[in-house]
């Protein structure tokens, strides 16, 4: 999946299973990382949410998938660091 | 606390995947089958029993080679959680019952769900929540898991168990032997 091509696909996706109260709560943002990771940046306190909305994206646009969370911090950086660590290895 | 999760696909050509999803180990289906009906289950392995149909899951509770039950239709059997209850075998909740692409559907499904934990925690049964992939597209992380586990209305703790306690059980027999 090529999250600048899909990252409207995820987030509308996620608003669909979220609702609209809690999706406009947690403002996702889709951040790519490389051609099959990406790092959704949402609010404080609505990552469960957010966790839990992504597991029910099975298909963006014509494409079957699955979404598996690795990693949830407090910083993007953190992340970047801790997803180009898992691919070097 | 260690996670534990159960697939129904190969994913040995994967490598690093345990880990990456934040598990201690995931069971193949050579470790733990999950089966139709009580005769497939190998007697000296560890099986999951899949079905709705009342006959074949009355007989779970008395298999040695069943560890747990699904209920695939996720009715409240309440005489049979009793049974399991006594007997400690794991009432198990598989995502693919929970999550659907459609999200009425998805709404249903997770209702349903809740109901079916609702009485298992009140009759004190064991909970589990597994993947149960058929295929790699349906491979969740633990802290999916977690929140799926929290959906049906169990609390942190509660959804927390339910990863560890089956495969923990299952891991340390292993590892005795």
């Amino acid at each position: 999946v090529d999250a600048n091509l899909y990252g409207g696909d995820i987030r509308s996706r996620m608003l669909e299973f979220m609702g609209v109260p809690s999706y406009v709560d947690a403002s996702p943002r889709i951040i790519p990382v490389s051609d099959n990771v990406f790092i959704v940046r949402v609010s404080r306190n609505t990552e469960r949410q957010a966790i839990a909305a992504l597991s029910f994206i099975k298909s963006i646009g014509n494409t079957k998938l699955g979404l598996c969370t690795i990693k949830t911090s407090g910083t993007i950086k953190s992340l970047l660091k801790a997803a180009r660590s898992s691919e070097q290895r | 606390m260690y996670y534990f999760d159960f697939v129904m696909a190969d994913l040995s050509q994967y490598s690093r995947l345990t880990s990456k999803l934040g598990f201690r180990k995931i069971f193949s289906p050579n470790e733990v089958s999950v089966v139709k009906s009580i005769r497939a289950a190998q007697p000296s392995g560890r099986s999951i029993l899949i079905s709705s149909d009342n006959r074949e899951l009355s007989k779970s509770p008395r298999a040695g080679s069943i560890v747990g039950v699904i209920f695939e239709d996720m009715a409240v059997r309440k005489m049979l959680m009793s049974e399991l209850r006594d007997s400690g075998k794991f009432l198990v909740f598989a995502a693919w019952q929970i999550v659907s692409e459609d999200s009425t559907e998805a709404v249903a499904r997770i209702r349903k769900a809740r109901e079916l934990a609702r009485n298992a925690l009140h009759i004190g049964v064991p909970l589990a929540i597994a993947s149960l992939a058929p295929s790699i597209d349906d491979v969740y992380s633990s802290m999916q898991l977690i929140e799926m586990a929290m959906l049906i209305g169990a609390g942190e703790e509660t959804s927390r168990r339910m990863l560890n306690a089956m495969g923990e059980l299952l891991y340390d027999t292993k590892k005795k032997k």
